[in-house]
């Protein structure tokens, strides 16, 4: 069952596992945040392009990129404040 | 001599011919959605027939042949027009993707400003890629604050024309208040490329808001290749076959045009299809006595609503035409997807629907037996014994009820209902969906139906007619004997006009200097313009109104002036508030707030000569002598055999009482129970409910 | 059969309701003197039932919904008894405690009888320009309590057995700084309402009272069945969002959990920031209202919004004290702000859950520019009193988000809002003294992504005919956007004021110098060595005639990753000057040829599988 643009929900004997939508590859249990299981890089905001934000008074913002570890795609992109965990943004339930 | 209308729908072409004595010739073509040129020649040749002439003979024979024509709605609706170039102040490109954000939502029902998802802007009629700006900048006041820079230009007109565009529009900010900088943009562009069409707006428009302004310059430009081409082609074919005149051709604010003032604004044609018809109101009701109308017109796809009020038809300032707000004022008239062809349908909850999807005319409602299944208004009317199946378009198309019947049966099995109940309730629903537009027009601007006729025309509009309209308790129903060609006659009833405009807002006390400088400026125009198409000056009849409204108010009304003496002016303050509280009510009156005359509008009118009505001496009220026959039909709680008459046979002063249907070859009336039809001196019946 | 034509009185009954709502909205559009209404639709109505659910909405600001009906359960709860709730009377309220989002939205809400027998409740609201207290345009920015805003008014009854009020009229008028538009705005609702009591009436003449009572129960039921289904056909499970709401230079954390399960909806903000002392923060009535602003357009695009139908499917959890419930003598009165944004933050939850489904995986949305955006400047009018001169909100239509199947819109409106518009600069500029240098879309504003946010705009002006004025200014947010990119799609640029003083743009007008965008300005600043000063969330300070204002909209998130987009796509925004070539390059990972005007696709391809490796290097 896909469940976002790039992921899906596959079973893997008893339990489901959330897998790559474009190359199949697991990142882990359904039950886990799938973000904990991808490659993350953290970035100033001004990555995300020229108008982020050239005027901003406060920076302890950043940008999270978390990647497929199997074929580099971008997954999701998070704007958090520095030292926040990371977001749990989908908890299907089983 | 002949005088010939010729209204050129997206289906069908209505022709309306009238010989020396009055006497009308009616008839239908096809339109050829290939080419409007070959559609007018197929309804010149249809006029030749019906008139019993060649072409050649016809042609001679007729001093007026006026035409409706869609060529420029067309040019935009299927983004067909030619590629422009637009100039912009600096600064100012993106004014007409911004479309003030509404651009998105424009010209939308409510029900489809629900789903987010898919509200997009316009299709865009100019790339970014030809939009180029200009140095130069004007105040409010009209002081220049930048001069033009004419070497920049110079080069930006030049990059244009590189890139090969077929017309170019300049929409410069505050133009309306100094037009200089784009009046030099022209002659700069004229000297570099003197055969491309060029649109200044102030030459388009004198009104205020740059977003609307460009959309109307762009538009006007877009359309302005396929009209010239149009408008010339037509007039060569008609003088190459012995027509003497020029023809005239309907513009959206209800006057006709001679073709040297469409080919120089041909945005003045943009939407005007339905108009005819609200021009022929104003003659009928002028004939029958009737100050206010409403114009009720249902066609195949559509329910359309016009309105005549005190003689004159209600404008609309800023119609929507393919997403753009355009500054045009066009009559007002307002439609909804409910038409002969509209489908009936169940929701996902059980809840029977009608419309807004049309079967259109191929493959046309079930009965038609060219390979539609959805049922549509026209399949209940026929199973409800409204429609003859043998005299439908004068028996051009023959109705299978049987297919009507099955299709409807579906539907019936879906809301738990016989087939008849199934018809009778499309058929409600759809006088109801009627019956709001009605009401939404007129109470919207602070109207009571009941001080109006209704009148109804179109194929499908003296069916549903005295269902819609009763609930409205109009005065009457009106149903001329040409209803189903009722436009094309409309075309033979206008006058040639121009409409001039002018945003120049100004607080109350009025300066009467500035006001009646004002109209000299617009008069002038119009003189100007009147004298170069050859109308004499006696022949020009001038009409002027104010635009008032309190102070930081959106909206305005029109307030006529006559002569603008001093005292009329005084008066003017008086009249607004008048005028204002019988619209909206005492208590809405801004008490105390300032008064504003924001705009002034100048009406330039030539009239054309026509042939009056032939008017026919009542006789007895019995009507027997039109009765064809008798059919069930149903009526309040089941069929009834009901008296069905000829149209053709009516003469004047004959009475029918309901339940009754009246056939003619191009629409069929319906007369309710309780109501009575009365046939007036000029054959139109006349219900009241 | 008689159940068969009751269906068919009920299709003709509700179509009639939206019908008789539309005409309301459009006879006050008509007859408003107020700007905000006529240049922005900042309005709504509402027909409610007699216990003040609501049925219809007018396709306006859709956070109004639930203030609306939140002010008749008031005035049912408090007022029945005494003064009493009588036919003729009308019912004026501005209170964000009980009745409002916040004190420039005032309702009229009136009682519909027929026949000595309450048949339902209509109700109208508006933003007014100022209503008093000590900013102009009474966005109290300093304000730590309500004590320092303009004064809240619980419902009073305005209009009393169909009499204006004239002494509580001028109690409302009298604190502003522009009376005659509080008067001049309750006259036009006057007239909508009179309408709609009008065709009520008529309505109830034909079809009967009982009818119309059913329509109503069953316009719920409808409604409240839809949403259920739509539900059901998604899986249960719990979708996350955060965003950063910025008040007196701090940010603050706004939460929510969205939880479905079964046909059961639930809004959960626990863990969101308490209220602050700043008039940002809001009652419960108008993150209700946020609410509604998200599932309507997301989740009921093709379900009708009577709103009485949708809450009997919702829960909201919320701890009072905090951001989205807070309590009295929390400061409100720019709580609009907040309620502007928090829908994108909703509205990103419900998209992502969509994406579950194969049905509705398209309808994925990133967030919307964030909207509210506001600089009023003081000084006199043409007859010589001073007034409040709105100026920011031609910024307020910002890009919208990008969907999971195509781009966002470029200055597209705002989220909160089914017919968002912003006023023409001709108009704005005859009636205020002020002009304008450039008003464009702004490059790279837009969230990148497979498919990308729509771009926001900006604009820059200067006081023309007064010397100097008193400049004050707000926006929801301006460090991060709320909401963000989805699936990988980047967030957007912001909103943002900046001045510049002694830009002199008047002079260098004159001298024939014009400015075609914001890099042009900037470029010229710097290059006279001028200071670009950044102006916060909000602000309140003075400009001269020789400063220059710039004022920058938000544009919309993007969705997917930015290096799936197609490179022709990627082309047409440069050449269209949306998108900078070093996006295309950095972003993208896009070559373009400039020269040939087209996509160089070996180099493009290397490029993207550099940025991969880079990735998970």
């Amino acid at each position: 069952m896909r469940i976002a643009e790039n992921l899906q929900l596959v079973s893997d004997g008893d339990s489901r596992v959330v897998a790559c939508y474009r190359c199949g590859h697991v990142y882990g249990p359904a039950t886990d945040n799938v973000k904990e299981h991808a490659r993350m890089k953290t970035f100033p905001i001004t990555k995300a392009g020229p108008m982020l934000n050239p005027w901003r008074a406060v920076d302890d913002f950043e940008l999270r990129e978390f990647y497929c570890p199997g074929c580099a795609t971008m997954i999701c992109v998070e704007l958090n404040r520095t030292g926040e965990p990371i977001l749990w943004d989908m908890a299907l339930d089983p | 001599m002949y005088k010939i209308g010729i209204d050129i729908g997206s289906t069908f072409t209505d022709v309306y011919v009238i010989d020396q004595d009055g006497t009308p010739y009616t008839g239908k073509v096809s339109s050829d959605h290939q080419s409007l040129e070959t559609t007018f020649d197929l309804a010149i040749a249809k006029s030749a027939e019906i008139t019993g002439n060649s072409v050649e003979q016809l042609l001679e024979r007729s001093d007026l042949i006026v035409n409706a024509t869609t060529v420029a709605t067309n040019a935009i609706v299927t983004r067909g027009g030619a590629r422009i170039g637009l100039i912009t102040t600096a600064g100012f490109r993106d004014v007409i993707y911004i479309g003030r954000i509404v651009q998105k939502v424009a010209g939308l029902e409510q029900d489809e400003l629900r789903d987010f998802f898919k509200l997009t802007k316009a299709d865009p009629i100019v790339p970014r890629t030809l939009v180029e700006e200009i140095s130069e900048r004007i105040d409010c006041e009209g002081n220049v604050l930048c001069p033009l820079d004419e070497d920049r230009a110079r080069q930006t007109v030049g990059q244009l024309l590189e890139k090969g565009v077929e017309a170019i529009a300049v929409c410069l900010i505050y133009a309306f208040k100094n037009p200089a900088h784009e009046q030099r943009i022209k002659a700069l562009i004229a000297e570099m490329a003197p055969d491309l069409p060029v649109t200044i707006s102030s030459e388009i428009s004198l009104r205020a808001g740059e977003y609307e302004r460009t959309a109307t310059t762009a538009v006007n430009a877009y359309v302005t290749p396929k009209v010239h081409a149009y408008v010339d082609g037509m007039t060569r074919g008609l003088r190459s076959r012995g027509y003497q005149h020029n023809p005239l051709i309907m513009q959206s604010f209800g006057g006709v045009g001679l073709p040297h003032f469409i080919k120089s604004r041909a945005v003045s044609c943009v939407a005007s299809g339905p108009v005819a018809g609200v021009i022929g109101a104003r003659t009928l009701g002028e004939h029958l006595g009737y100050e206010n109308l409403l114009t009720t017109d249902i066609g195949g796809a559509s329910f359309d609503v016009g309105m005549i009020h005190k003689g004159m038809p209600k404008l609309q300032h800023e119609p929507v035409i393919s997403k753009y707000n355009l500054q045009l004022s066009v009559i007002d008239v307002i439609s909804i997807g409910a038409g002969g062809g509209s489908i009936a349908w169940v929701d996902d909850l059980g809840v029977l629907k009608v419309g807004p999807h049309s079967a259109q005319s191929v493959p046309g409602p079930a009965c038609f037996g060219r390979g539609g299944s959805d049922p549509t208004v026209t399949d209940a009317d026929l199973v409800l014994g409204y429609l003859n199946p043998d005299y439908f378009a004068g028996g051009a198309i023959k109705l299978d009820k049987d297919k009507a019947i099955a299709s409807l049966s579906t539907l019936a099995r879906e809301i738990k209902a016989d087939v008849v109940e199934t018809a009778k309730g499309i058929f409600d629903i759809m006088n109801a969906q009627c019956g709001d537009l009605i009401r939404m027009h007129t109470v919207k601007s602070g109207f009571d139906p009941r001080d109006f006729a209704v009148l109804a025309y179109g194929g499908a509009g003296p069916t549903h007619a005295a269902w819609y309209a009763r609930e409205l308790s109009p005065r009457k129903i009106i149903i001329s004997p040409h209803a189903g060609v009722f436009s094309a006659s409309g075309l033979l009833a206008s006058d040639i006009l121009s409409l001039y405009e002018m945003s120049d807002p100004m607080t109350l006390p009025a300066d009467a200097g500035r006001l009646r400088q004002a109209f000299a400026q617009l008069e002038a125009k119009g003189h100007e313009e009147f004298e170069a198409a050859g109308v004499r000056e006696e022949d020009r009849v001038l009409r002027r109104s104010v635009a008032m409204r309190f102070s930081n108010q959106g909206r305005t009304l029109a307030i006529p002036v006559g002569e603008t003496t001093d005292e009329e002016v005084r008066g003017l303050g008086q009249r607004f508030t008048d005028t204002y509280a019988a619209s909206y009510g005492t208590d809405a009156v801004h008490v105390g707030a300032p008064i504003e005359i924001s705009g002034y509008s100048l009406e330039m009118m030539a009239r054309i000569r026509r042939i009056e009505l032939p008017r026919f001496a009542l006789g007895s009220a019995d009507p027997a002598p039109a009765l064809k026959g008798h059919r069930e039909a149903y009526f309040d709680q089941g069929f009834v055999r009901t008296p069905v008459y000829d149209m053709a046979r009516l003469t004047a002063g004959m009475a029918i009482p309901g339940p009754a249907i009246i056939e003619d070859r191009l629409t069929t009336a319906v007369i309710a129970c309780g109501q009575v039809g009365e046939v007036d001196e000029f054959l139109n019946i006349q219900i009241s409910v | 059969m008689a159940d068969q034509f009751d269906q068919i009185t009920y299709e003709i009954l509700r179509n009639r309701l939206w019908k008789i709502n539309e005409e309301m909205c459009a006879i006050f559009a008509n007859t408003t003197p107020s700007s905000h209404a006529i240049e922005a639709n900042d309005f709504n109505a509402a027909i409610m039932t007699p216990e003040g659910d609501a049925l219809v909405l007018g396709a306006y600001i859709n956070v109004h919904a639930s203030v609306i009906q939140g002010t008749v359960k008031t005035i049912l709860r408090d007022l029945a008894d005494n003064p009493g709730i009588a036919e003729g009377d009308m019912f004026l309220a501005n209170d964000a405690f009980t009745c409002t989002v916040h004190g420039c939205d005032a309702i009229v809400a009136a009682p519909i009888f027929h026949r000595g027998e309450l048949v339902c409740w209509v109700g109208m609201i508006t933003h007014e320009l100022d209503v008093g207290g000590p900013a102009p345009g009474s966005f109290s920015i300093e304000a730590n309590s309500m004590f320092e805003e303009a004064f809240y008014f619980p419902p009073i009854k305005i209009v009393e057995g169909g009499r204006l009020r004239q002494d509580l009229l001028s109690l409302w008028k009298y604190n502003s700084r522009m009376p005659y538009l509080l008067d001049g705005n309750i006259r036009a609702r006057i007239a909508g309402i009179n309408a709609a009591n009008q065709r009520i009436a008529e309505t109830i003449e034909r079809y009967g009272g009982d009818s119309l009572k059913a329509t109503f129960a069953k316009m719920a039921d409808d409604t409240e069945a839809r949403l259920k289904a739509r539900l059901r056909e998604l899986p249960d499970g719990t979708w996350r969002n955060v965003g950063y709401l910025e008040m007196k230079k701090e940010l603050y954390p706004f939460r929510v959990a969205m939880t479905k399960k079964g046909d059961r909806l639930t809004f959960d903000f626990t863990g969101t920031a308490p209220q602050v002392n700043a008039p940002n923060n809001m009652t419960l009535g108008g993150t209700r209202g946020c609410v509604e602003a998200a599932v309507m357009p997301f989740l009921c695009w093709d379900i009708p919004w009577t709103v009485a139908g949708l809450w009997r499917c919702i829960d909201v959890v919320t701890e009072p004290g905090t951001l989205v419930d807070a309590q009295r003598p929390a400061a409100t009165s720019a709580a609009i702000l907040s309620a502007m944004e928090l829908p994108n933050v909703l509205a990103v939850a419900i998209g992502q859950m969509l994406a579950c489904s194969d049905k509705y995986r398209h309808r994925g949305v990133a967030a919307y520019s964030a909207s509210g955006h506001g600089v009023h400047w003081e000084g006199p009018d043409e007859f010589g009193n001073t007034v409040v001169f709105p100026l920011g909100f031609i910024v307020e239509g910002g890009g919208t988000g990008a969907w999971a199947c195509r781009d966002g819109v470029d200055s597209g409106g705002y989220v909160v809002a089914s017919s968002a518009c912003i006023p023409n600069l001709e108009p704005l500029e005859s009636h205020t003294p002020v002009v304008h240098l450039f008003w464009q879309e702004l490059r790279d504003q837009g969230g990148a992504g497979k498919y990308r946010g729509g771009m926001g705009t900006g604009t820059a002006f200067f006081p023309y005919g007064l010397e100097q004025t008193r400049d004050t200014g707000f926006m929801g947010v301006t460090e991060v956007p709320m909401g963000g990119g989805v699936a990988g799609g980047y967030p957007a640029g912001n909103h943002r004021d900046l001045i510049i003083r002694d830009f002199k743009a008047l002079d260098m007008l004159r001298q024939g110098r014009t400015f075609s965008c914001l890099q042009d300005v900037l470029d010229s600043a710097l290059e006279r060595g001028l200071k670009i000063e950044v102006c916060r969330q909000a602000y309140d300070g003075y400009m001269s005639k020789d400063d220059l204002k710039i004022v920058l909209g938000g544009g919309g998130c993007g969705y997917g990753d930015p290096i799936d987009r197609d490179p022709e796509a990627v082309l047409r925004d440069v050449t269209d000057g949306v998108v900078s070539q070093d996006c295309a390059r950095d972003i993208y990972g896009v070559i373009l040829d400039m020269d040939a005007l087209t996509v160089d696709l070996t180099a493009t391809e290397a490029r993207r599988s550099a940025i991969r490796a880079e990735r998970l290097s």
